[in-house]
């Protein structure tokens, strides 16, 4: 029978395995209940049923985690401590309050002697750089943090001192700054959790014949209590330990709570941030048609979450970098880790993290800084506020850097491909997406030649000129009291002017200056015979070739060389133009981004999809581009359409 | 290995490019002048039996860079004539791309000013060409091969537009006879005229720069795209022109160009004709500067070329200067430097071909008494 009852159990039983985190449901009364039992235990009383005493606190170590062992520690010693000598405890007590004592005594010598420096270096930046770790007394964190935020001359900063209501309670500090976090997530995840919700756990409860009175008054925390606020106490969704000021300043720095426990030499910071920005958008300068519609905005977590929309896969690793003397959450850099080239990461990451600057604030400036050759016209770095165009540079194996602050992206390596391309090729059909490229490339000829084009032609060249148009130039100057360059330089520095001042113009006026523009400008010009009529004409295509290159920094960098290209047509005529070319072309060949040659996969000649100048199919697109030298170059298989097989899908399945 | 020059490194397409146009682009000058005197309506196979040429002293090259891996010719002088033999052989070498280089340039500035801007000094649009084409030299190799590159579809795509319009034009007759003055003129005119393919020595040189396997590609592509080049302008030249009018011709290909007059719009086609030109001498002369600032840094055997370029550049136009006109220019070039120095340079290059062999064979001697011994 015994045989039986044993197979019996053994199938039928099992003995419940105990939840080790103390977030879990029922956790809470059960260390109650341990703690009772123990409690019970210590007179010797066992009640019926409930087993041994040992018994009993094996199954409370069994409760608890590592980190509530300790905790439990008092609560044993002091179920325990009927049956020990008052000799023995008064020796560990000695023993703890002479360490205590200790610690004080030099955490106070080093408040003070940070005091001191502290009122010497007004910067703190030394301060701040030395790591040094937070005090066990709340007292001289709350100090320190007071002196490097400026309190009380700098109101942003908030100190709140509130009571764990702990039994017995526990004084505690949180700090954030005014404006940039969100109140209802303090009050509901932290105060009123700690204030009012804290009161759960009895386990430093004094014994039940100490005085009321003294119950109520604040203790330094036990240790392990940190553990304990971050895992059941604080309702944040995102929790973190603090173990130095520089840590603690950032963290306020970017819109989180910093929660100081008396007693303790660590804190938590708790994300409160709520900065305020404006809601995402439509794209300023990147437009399409067919695609999209959504743009990034200033907050970069909002980017990275827009990013990450897009890109829904495991392998997407969103990396803070800090930079220069920007706080650790500013700057972030995303790409696939399975893809993006480790050498490349690392070269991002190296150029980001030692920039020595002090207010890197938009991602203009850090373009500025991290690029290959800063003296280059052209742009090395594709300034995007597309998260499509983004998440498609990702998914090629490039890298997407973010800045606080910055509605646009960096994507790198950038080519000059990239640079004339626009995220709607790939949403329209092949044979639109390729045409519009075509006319785009037109447009950058238009914008760059077109202008030095003429002059060239009506000051040197009238050989190259058709008769008829050669005539119909000629009467139409002949009454222009100026020179071919000064008519040309003359109607492109006020169209110039005209662009610039559309930019900087109130937008409820901006028709007006377009009215402006175009007649002032325009048609009294030519009636005043200061400009030809046939020069509207080709400053107003070459203002459109301008407009259709679809990055604006390129655009830029194109507005500027037409000035080089028409001034060299003014001296050499077309020759100076070829010249110009010839150095441009060259430059460009020599020009890098993040080692990519700029006009790869044109030269050198690299492999990749048919997708860098004309739009190819999307069943095309099997590879990424080689000169990325991503971890994996396939995209997709050779067939894409698997349906179109015959049985395909069968085949597939 | 000068340390300089161990880190530019082309692809097979970009050195095609430089080297076909290194060789080629002498076809938008007056190349084919000389030539129509020999072969008359069969001028067009000199250019075909050019290439053969070319492709007959390839070989023994190849075979010397063979047996020299990852050597190019100055080095291979170096190791097999020592230091003052290979002094003066990489001097000669200096010589002959100077002379090519200098030579090119004073045509280019000459035809600029005599076809385009006929109030500019001949300084000015000398010093264009020269400013342009050192900034780039200055670059690098990649810089000027992948600027070939670039340009050499540019020019591909402005070339075969001109030769297209140029059709209305063609009178087939003006082939005819098809041996021409006979098949002696022709192949005396071709060994005569055979410095035309000297440029193809520099395969010896870029070998350094290029990807080592990929040098015969490198070698067919290059000098049958040439090839091609060459010998269709001097037949569509003859074509429109007919023979003797086009012996009479300075630049045929431009005058090709200008004759182009279909309808009332595409007339004077000379601005496809311009950047064409232009680019492929610009081309060519920042290829000649860095060559010979390469060529004196291996002699040297210093780490950097850059300090070179400048002198390079100076020599070049120097020698640009030399000619009094654009005809002693031209008697220069069609006189000396492409009458002579396809084989002027082909003796130092038999020289080390017959070092290596004897070599070779002591080598192979010695190894086989060594074999025997042991």
């Amino acid at each position: 029978m015994a045989f039986l009852d044993a197979v019996r159990k053994y199938l039928l039983f099992r003995e419940p395995t105990e939840p080790e985190l103390l977030f879990e449901s029922g956790i809470e009364d059960r260390l109650l209940e341990a703690e009772r039992l123990l409690a019970d235990s210590g007179t010797d009383h066992s009640a019926p049923g409930q087993g041994s005493r040992r018994s009993r606190e094996r199954k409370v170590r069994r409760v608890g985690s590592r980190n509530v062992k300790k905790g439990l520690d008092g609560v044993n010693n002091q179920a325990e401590g009927n049956k020990q000598s008052l000799d023995g405890d008064a020796v560990v007590e000695n023993v703890q309050g002479q360490a205590r004592q200790t610690r004080q005594k030099k955490d106070q010598r080093q408040f003070e002697e940070m005091l001191a420096k502290m009122e010497a270096d007004r910067t703190l930046t030394g301060i701040l750089d030395a790591e040094i770790k937070l005090f066990e007394d709340l007292e001289y964190n709350q100090k320190i943090l007071e002196k490097i935020f400026r309190k009380p001359t700098n109101v942003d900063p908030v100190f709140r001192p509130l009571l764990i209501n702990h039994d017995p309670p526990v004084k505690a500090l949180i700090v954030f700054i005014d404006g940039i976090v969100q109140g209802s997530v303090i009050i509901s995840a932290i105060l009123r959790s700690l204030m009012l919700q804290a009161s759960l756990r009895k386990d430093d409860a004094p014994p039940e014949d100490e005085p009321r009175g003294d119950r109520r008054q604040p203790v330094k925390a036990p240790p392990g209590f940190l553990d304990r606020v971050m895992r059941a106490l604080v309702a944040g969704h995102q929790v973190s330990t603090v173990k130095t000021f520089k840590e603690a300043v950032n963290e306020v720095l970017n819109g989180n709570t910093v929660l100081i426990i008396d007693g303790l030499d660590k804190a938590l910071s708790i994300e409160t941030k709520g900065f305020a920005n404006r809601g995402v958008g439509e794209p300023k300068i990147e437009n399409v048609i067919r695609g999209p519609h959504e743009a990034l905005v200033e907050q970069i977590r909002v980017n990275t979450g827009l990013i990450r929309k897009i890109l829904r896969h495991p392998s997407l690793v969103t990396e803070f970098v800090k930079v220069g003397d920007a706080s650790d959450a500013q700057y972030a850099i995303m790409y696939r880790d399975d893809i993006a080239n480790p050498a490349l990461v690392k070269e991002v990451k190296r150029r980001l993290s030692s920039l020595k600057v002090d207010f890197p604030n938009e991602s203009g400036i850090l373009e500025q800084l991290i690029e290959d050759s800063p003296y280059a016209l052209a742009p090395q770095v594709l300034a995007t506020e597309r998260p499509d165009r983004v998440a498609a540079g990702i998914m090629e194996g490039r890298i997407a850097i973010l800045a606080d602050n910055s509605p646009f992206a960096l994507v790198v390596p950038a080519t000059l491909f990239t640079m004339m391309q626009s995220g709607e090729d790939a949403y329209v059909r092949w044979p639109y997406g390729s045409f519009t490229r075509l006319v785009r490339w037109f447009g950058l000829a238009m914008a760059l030649f077109l202008p030095g084009f003429y002059v060239a032609a009506a000051t040197y060249h009238q050989e190259f000129i058709p008769t008829d148009l050669l005539l119909a130039i000629t009467g139409a100057r002949e009454r222009v009291p100026f020179p071919t360059i000064v008519e040309v330089l003359l109607m492109e520095v006020a169209f110039e002017l005209i662009r610039e001042g559309g930019i900087r113009i109130p937008g409820t006026i901006g028709t007006t200056l377009g009215i402006v523009g175009a007649l002032i400008l325009g048609q009294a010009a030519v009636a005043a015979n200061i400009v030809s009529p046939i020069l509207i004409v080709i400053i107003a295509v070459t203002a459109l070739g301008a407009f259709a290159i679809p990055n604006y920094a390129f655009s830029l960098n194109i507005r500027l060389l037409r000035f080089a290209y028409t001034l060299a047509a003014a001296v050499f005529g077309i020759f100076g133009m070829i010249f110009v070319l010839f150095l441009h072309v060259g430059a460009l060949t020599n020009l890098k981004s993040f080692g990519v040659p700029f006009l790869a996969p044109l030269v050198p000649a690299t492999k990749t999809s048919p997708d860098w100048f004309l739009r190819g199919h999307a069943w095309q697109q099997e590879t990424r581009p080689d000169y990325v030298d991503p971890l994996s170059t396939k995209r997709q298989p050779a067939v894409s359409r698997w349906w179109s097989r015959k049985g395909g899908s069968e085949d597939r399945a | 290995m000068p340390k300089q020059l161990e880190n530019p490194r082309i692809g097979v397409k970009e050195a095609i490019a430089v080297t076909a146009l290194f060789i080629g682009a002498k076809a938008f000058l007056s190349y084919q002048v000389p030539l129509y005197h020999y072969g008359a309506t069969a001028t067009w196979m000199i250019p075909v039996l050019h290439v053969a040429l070319a492709f007959a002293a390839l070989y023994p090259l190849l075979w010397l860079l063979d047996r020299h891996p990852d050597k190019n010719i100055i080095q291979i002088g170096q190791e097999m004539i020592g230091p003052y033999g290979n002094a003066a052989l990489s001097a000669f070498f200096v010589v002959i791309l100077i002379a090519l280089t200098g030579i090119t340039l004073r045509e280019f500035g000459e035809r600029v000013v005599s076809g385009f801007l006929p109030d500019t000094p001949i300084s000015m649009a000398v010093l264009l060409f020269i400013v342009a084409s050192t900034v780039i030299a200055f670059l690098g190799f990649d810089a000027i091969a992948r600027s070939a590159y670039i340009f050499g579809i540019a020019i591909a795509a402005g070339y075969v537009l001109l030769i297209g319009l140029s059709i209305p034009f063609w009178r087939l007759d003006a082939v005819f006879p098809l041996g021409g003055m006979g098949a002696k003129s022709i192949i005396t005119g071709a060994v005569i005229t055979s410095g035309d393919m000297v440029e193809i020595f520099i395969l010896g040189l870029i070998i350094s720069f290029v990807p080592r396997n990929a040098i015969r590609k490198i070698s067919y592509w290059s000098i049958g795209i040439a090839g091609v080049l060459l010998a269709s302008s001097t037949l569509v030249a003859l074509l429109v022109f007919t023979y003797p009018v086009v012996s009479e011709i300075n630049i045929p290909t431009l005058l090709v160009s200008r004759i182009i007059n279909i309808g009332r719009f595409l007339q004077r086609m000379e601005v496809i004709f311009a950047p064409v030109w232009m680019l492929s001498a610009l081309a060519q002369i920042s290829l000649g500067i860095y060559l010979i600032s390469s060529v004196t840094t291996y002699a040297l055997r210093l780490p950097y070329n850059r300090p070179f370029i400048l002198p390079a550049a100076v020599a070049v136009t120097a020698l640009a200067f030399v000619p009094n006109n654009v005809a002693e220019a031209l008697s220069w070039d069609i006189g000396i430097i492409r009458r002579y120095t396809f084989f002027a340079v082909g003796v130092p290059l038999v020289l080390l071909y017959g070092l290596t062999i004897l070599r070779d064979r002591k080598g192979g001697d010695r190894a086989e008494k060594q074999q025997e011994n042991s």
